[in-house]
C-alpha cells in the first residue's frame, strides 16, 4: 500500500494525509471545496452541510440594505474578470427606479483550457443558486437567467436538477420561505460565441438578437436586459454570497489583500479559482487566497515545470490577458497587481509556458483565436486585429520588417482605446505584455531570423546528427511527404526543400538523432 | 447643462450625446455611420473624442455619437491621441477597401497614403447604414448581416434574392461608399411581375394608386424628380418625417439644431 | 370575379392552416419546437438549437417557416444563425472530426495535426467530403488539455495525437 503514496519530489516523503498533498496544503479551498462532500443532484446533501441557511437568515432578519452592506463590507468583486465591487453594482440597481429588475448568473465561460464555472456549475450548483436568490432579494430582482456555454451540457443538466429542486423545497417561486419573496430562474443555453461572455452581448443573446455588445456608457445596473436595471455576475461571485453572509464579512476579509474597509476598490478580499494548465507538473483547479505569489501557485502547488525544463511565462486572464515573465513570479496575485503587470485576473486562466515556448507565437495565436471571436461589428477591432495577426504572422514566417514591433505597438494602442467593447479593449493585451517583457524574441525573429523557442516552422530546421542516427528508418516511415532518404542501418538524411516541419520525424526519433 | 469642449464653455439644454453637442457648437468630428433618422450605432469609431467627467481624474478616449453629453463634462475633439487614432482607423478602413475611391479620398484627408498592412478590396466598411435603414425605417428588413469578425457580411439571407425587398433604393442612398448598387433592369422587371404591379411608393404606403403609367421605367418617374425637389432626400426618409411626424421632429432636436443656446 | 377571389383567399388561408396544423413538409415538427419555447421570438437561439439537435443542421426552408410564424425576420434569423459557431447551414458528414486548437493543444502541437488531416481527408477545416464521409473542423477546447493533442471523431476521443497517427485513426471510420 504504501508505494501507492504520493511521494514529495523534494522531500522524498511519502505522504499520508490529503491535506499534506503540496497541492493541497497551500491552497484554501472555500468557494468549491464542498464539491467533494456533496452529491451535485441531491438537494439535501447541500442542505445538510448548512446549505440555504444563509438565505434563511436574510429572510428572516436582514434588510436588502443591510445585505448589501454586507457585501460592499466583504470587499467582494466581480470574479468574471472585470473586479467591479459586487456590493456597488447592487447599489446602484437597488436605486435604479424601474420596478421590473433581473440578475443573471454568467456561466457563459470562453477562455479556453479554463474550466471553474464548469466545475462549480457541475458540483456544487445550490451554491449557485443561493446566491443569486440573496442578490435578488438585495436589489429587488424577481426574475434570473443562468447563461450556460454550449459545450456544457453536465452542467444545463446539474442545474436545471438543482432549480427544479429548489422550487420544489421552496426557495424558489412565489412564497420563499414564506417570506413573500418571488423569484425563478430560468435557464438558457450559449451557442458558441465567446464575445457572449461580455456582459451586453449575452444580454442581447437572452433578448434573441445576435452576442453584438453595445456602449455601456450607460450601465446595465440602469439599463440592462430589456432595458431593465439588471445584475450580471459571474458563477463564482454567486458562489462567494451565501459563505459571506453565514460566515461573516470579517470571516471573508481575512484573506485578501489590501483594505476595503473605506474604498471597496481598496484590494482584493477572499479566494480565487485559477485553472492551472500548460507545461506545469500539477494541473487543475487551484482555489488560493488573494494575494498569493504566481511563484508559490506555480511552483509550491503546480509542483513546478515538468522535464526538467526552465519556466519562461506565465499567461493570466484568458486569451486577452498578458504573458509574465519569470522576474515577476513574485507578484502577488490580485486584481489591481495584474493589472499594473499589464496583465488581468480575467476569469483565473493560468496558462504555463516553459523555455520551449515561442512568445511571438503565443502572442500570435491569441490574437488569431479574438479574431474569430470578434463579433466584427466595430472598426478597429475587426480590421485592427487582422492586421495584429498580420504583422505577427509575418514576423513568425521570418518576414518581419524593422518597424514591426513599433507598428504593432501603435496598432494595438488604438484598438485598445477605440473599440467598442471590452473583447477589443483587451485584445492587444497578449501583444503589448509580450513585447514590453519579451521583446528580445521579437528582435531574434525580425532580426536574426531565428525563433528561441523552436516553434515557429518557418525558422526551424531538422537535420539528422550522423552521429546519432542508427539507421532504423523510423523517421522515414512517419515522414508525411517522404522526404526523408536512407537505407536500413545507414545515416538519413532530410530533405529540406521538401520537408514540410511537421516534426513527426523528431517526436518518433527514439535516439535524439534529429535536431531542430 | 454646461460643458466646456476644446477649452470653450457652452450650455445645452435636453438630452443630447457629446457628437450632437459638438456639431451645434460648429466643431466637426468626422463620422461615417451616424444619421439624424437612425439610433446611433458606433461601428466606425472615427467619431472618437476624449472625455472627462466632472469630479474624475483621467481622461477616457470615447465614441461622442454614443456618449452621452453630462453635466460638467469636459470634451476634447482634436487632441494628439485622438488624432493619432483617427488616422489609424482611417488607415484600416483603407487597408480594407483598397480601391473604393470614397475611402480613398477619406484617407487622403487624414494623410494616410498607403496602408502599411493588407487587407482587401472591398467596397463595403461596415457602417450598417443599409442593414438599419432597410429595418427601421423601410420596415422591409430585406438585408442583414451575417457571421461575424472578419467575415462579417451585409447580404440577404442565404445571399439569394429576397422576397421582402421591395427595391426603394434607400440602401443605395444612405451608402456612404457606394456598395450597393440597383440593378434597374430588374427592378422593372420585378415592379412589373412580382410585387403585385406596385412601386416602391405604394410599397412604403406613400400613395395609394398602384398603376403606372410609365410601365415602371423609375428612371422616367416624375414622382421621383419632384421628391428630389421638394425634401431633397431618398422618399423613405422624407416619409419617415411625414408619418411620424413628432419623431422626426425630435431627431432635429436631438442634433442640437435647436436644443443649444 | 368575386367567386375567385374567394376561392384564392380560401386557398390561402387553408395553406397557412396546415402549417399551422403540421401538415407541411416538417410542420408538425417546427410546430412542436416552437410550442416548446412557448413561441416566444425572444428564445430564437434555443429554438435554433432545437432545429438542429433535430436535423443535424438548420434547414433552409424550415427557417423559413419559423420566420413566418414567429413574425421574425428572416434576416435576423439568418445573421444568428451564420453568427454562433455551433449553428450550420449544410448538412455534415457522417463523421464530424473536431480537433482541439485550445491553447495546451497548440502548445503540444495541433497545427501539424491539422495539416495531417487536412491532407488525408482532402478537404481544409469547415469543409465535408463530397462523399459526405468526413466533416472536420476546429474547436477551442474540448476540456481534455491532459491529452493534448486531441480531437473526437463521433463521440470517441483520439489523445496524444501525431501526425503519423492520423491515416490509421481515420481509415476505420466510414
Amino acid at each position: 500500500m504504501k508505494r501507492l503514496l504520493y511521494r514529495d519530489p523534494v522531500t522524498k516523503k511519502r505522504i499520508v494525509h490529503e491535506q499534506e498533498l503540496p497541492f493541497l496544503r497551500k491552497q484554501q479551498r472555500v468557494v468549491f471545496g464542498d464539491n467533494t462532500r456533496i452529491r451535485p443532484d441531491d438537494i439535501t446533501d447541500y442542505i445538510a452541510i448548512g446549505g440555504y441557511q444563509a438565505l434563511r437568515i436574510v429572510l428572516e432578519d436582514w434588510t436588502p440594505v443591510k445585505v448589501i452592506n454586507a457585501i460592499i463590507r466583504s470587499g467582494l468583486r466581480g470574479r468574471g474578470g472585470g473586479g467591479f465591487p459586487t456590493g456597488i453594482k447592487w447599489r446602484s440597481a437597488r436605486k435604479a427606479k424601474q420596478k421590473e429588475k433581473y440578475v443573471i448568473c454568467n456561466a457563459d465561460e470562453g477562455d479556453p483550457g479554463a474550466f471553474m464555472d464548469r466545475s462549480i456549475c457541475e458540483g456544487n450548483p445550490h451554491r449557485i443558486i443561493e446566491g443569486m436568490i440573496i442578490g435578488a432579494y438585495a436589489v429587488g430582482a424577481e426574475k434570473g437567467y443562468i447563461y450556460v456555454r454550449k459545450e456544457y451540457p453536465l452542467a444545463v443538466e446539474t442545474l436545471s436538477t438543482a432549480i427544479s429542486q429548489a422550487r420544489d423545497c421552496g426557495f424558489l417561486g412565489g412564497n420563499i420561505l414564506g417570506s413573500g419573496m418571488m423569484f425563478d430562474i430560468t435557464i438558457s443555453r450559449g451557442a458558441g460565441a465567446f464575445i457572449c461572455g461580455e456582459s451586453t452581448a449575452l444580454m442581447a443573446s437572452l433578448e434573441g438578437r445576435v452576442g453584438e455588445p453595445r456602449a455601456k456608457y450607460i450601465h446595465t445596473v440602469e439599463k440592462g436586459l430589456y432595458d431593465r436595471p439588471t445584475v450580471l455576475n459571474n458563477v463564482e461571485t454567486w458562489a462567494n454570497v451565501p459563505h459571506i453572509i453565514s460566515k461573516g464579512v470579517e470571516w471573508f476579509t481575512s484573506m485578501g489583500t489590501g483594505d476595503v474597509k473605506s474604498d471597496p476598490w481598496g484590494g482584493s478580499m477572499g479566494t480565487k479559482v485559477f485553472s492551472l494548465v500548460g507545461n506545469v507538473n500539477n494541473t487543475g483547479l487551484v482555489e488560493v487566497p488573494m494575494g498569493m505569489t504566481l511563484r508559490e501557485i506555480i511552483f509550491d502547488i503546480g509542483g513546478g515545470i515538468p522535464n526538467g525544463r526552465k519556466f519562461k511565462a506565465v499567461q493570466t486572464g484568458g486569451p486577452s490577458g498578458g504573458c509574465l515573465p519569470e522576474s515577476m513570479l513574485d507578484l502577488p496575485v490580485d486584481f489591481d497587481r495584474l493589472t499594473e503587470a499589464g496583465s488581468m485576473m480575467g476569469s483565473g486562466g493560468m496558462i504555463v509556458m516553459d523555455e520551449n515556448t515561442c512568445m511571438v507565437d503565443m502572442a500570435r495565436y491569441f490574437i488569431d483565436f479574438l479574431k474569430d471571436e470578434s463579433c466584427g461589428k466595430c472598426l478597429p477591432c475587426r480590421e485592427g486585429l487582422r492586421a495584429i495577426l498580420e504583422v505577427l504572422t509575418r514576423i513568425t514566417e521570418g518576414e518581419g520588417k524593422r518597424g514591426d514591433i513599433k507598428l504593432l505597438e501603435e496598432i494595438s494602442r488604438t484598438v485598445a482605446d477605440t473599440s467598442l467593447c471590452a473583447l477589443g479593449g483587451s485584445a492587444p493585451n497578449p501583444v503589448l505584455s509580450t513585447i514590453r517583457y519579451f521583446r528580445d524574441e521579437y528582435v531574434a525573429h525580425i532580426r536574426d531570423k531565428s525563433c528561441p523557442g523552436g516553434t515557429c516552422r518557418a525558422l526551424v530546421h531538422y537535420r539528422v546528427i550522423p552521429e546519432a542516427c542508427t539507421g532504423c528508418t523510423a523517421c522515414a516511415k512517419v515522414c508525411p511527404v517522404d522526404c526523408i532518404s536512407g537505407e536500413k542501418r545507414a545515416v538519413h538524411a532530410i530533405d529540406e526543400t521538401r520537408c514540410v516541419k511537421c516534426g513527426a520525424c523528431y517526436s518518433v526519433c527514439r535516439f535524439n538523432a534529429i535536431e531542430r | 447643462m454646461r460643458y466646456t469642449i476644446n477649452g470653450k464653455k457652452r450650455t445645452a439644454r435636453g438630452k443630447m450625446t457629446v457628437l450632437e453637442a459638438a456639431r451645434s457648437a460648429g466643431i466637426d468630428i468626422p463620422s461615417l455611420c451616424d444619421n439624424d433618422y437612425l439610433e446611433p450605432y458606433g461601428a466606425c469609431r472615427l467619431c472618437v473624442v476624449e472625455v472627462r467627467e466632472k469630479g474624475r481624474k483621467g481622461w477616457r478616449v470615447v465614441a461622442s455619437c454614443l456618449y452621452p453629453l453630462k453635466e460638467g463634462l469636459e470634451i476634447r475633439t482634436d487632441s494628439k491621441l485622438i488624432l493619432q487614432h483617427r488616422k489609424l482607423l482611417v488607415e484600416l478602413m483603407l487597408a480594407r477597401c483598397s480601391g473604393n475611391r470614397y475611402v480613398r479620398r477619406l484617407a487622403k484627408r487624414f494623410g494616410v497614403k498607403r496602408p502599411r498592412f493588407g487587407g482587401g478590396d472591398e467596397d463595403c466598411i461596415m457602417c450598417g447604414l443599409c442593414v438599419r435603414v432597410c429595418s427601421e425605417i423601410v420596415g422591409a428588413a430585406a438585408i442583414g448581416f451575417s457571421s461575424r469578425g472578419i467575415s462579417r457580411k451585409v447580404e440577404t439571407p442565404f445571399g439569394i434574392d429576397s422576397s421582402k425587398c421591395i427595391a426603394c433604393g434607400a440602401c443605395t442612398y444612405v451608402c456612404p461608399t457606394g456598395a450597393i448598387n440597383m440593378e434597374y433592369e430588374r427592378v422593372i422587371e420585378l415592379r412589373k411581375n412580382e410585387k403585385e404591379h406596385m412601386c416602391r411608393y405604394t410599397l412604403m404606403g406613400f400613395l395609394d394608386e398602384a398603376v403606372c403609367m410609365l410601365n415602371y421605367e423609375c428612371a422616367r418617374c416624375e414622382v421621383d424628380q419632384r421628391m428630389r425637389d421638394r425634401f431633397d432626400t431618398h422618399p423613405a426618409f422624407a416619409m419617415h418625417g411625414r408619418l411620424r411626424g413628432a419623431a422626426a421632429a425630435g431627431r432635429v432636436k436631438r442634433t442640437g439644431k435647436k436644443g443649444v443656446k | 370575379m368575386v367567386r375567385d377571389t374567394e376561392h384564392e383567399l380560401m386557398g390561402i388561408i387553408e395553406d397557412m392552416l396546415s402549417v399551422k396544423e403540421g401538415r407541411g413538409p416538417n410542420g408538425r415538427v417546427i410546430n412542436e419546437i416552437l410550442d416548446r419555447n412557448g413561441n416566444d421570438p425572444t428564445r430564437i437561439v434555443a429554438i435554433l438549437q432545437c432545429l438542429q439537435d433535430r436535423f443535424g443542421y438548420l434547414p433552409r426552408e424550415e427557417l423559413y417557416l419559423i420566420s413566418d410564424l414567429l413574425g421574425l425576420p428572416m434576416n435576423r434569423i439568418y445573421h444568428l444563425a451564420t453568427f454562433f459557431k455551433a449553428f450550420k447551414l449544410t448538412p455534415p458528414g457522417r463523421n464530424t472530426i473536431k480537433l482541439c486548437m485550445g491553447t495546451a493543444c497548440h502548445v503540444r502541437g495541433a497545427g501539424v495535426i491539422k495539416d495531417a488531416i487536412e491532407r488525408y481527408i482532402g478537404v481544409s477545416v469547415g469543409g465535408t467530403t463530397a462523399d459526405f464521409r468526413f466533416s472536420f473542423e476546429t474547436v477551442r477546447c474540448l476540456g481534455c488539455c491532459g491529452l493534448a493533442p486531441v480531437m473526437t471523431v463521433g463521440d470517441t476521443v483520439h489523445g496524444k495525437l501525431e501526425p503519423s497517427m492520423i491515416r490509421k485513426v481515420l481509415e476505420k471510420y466510414r
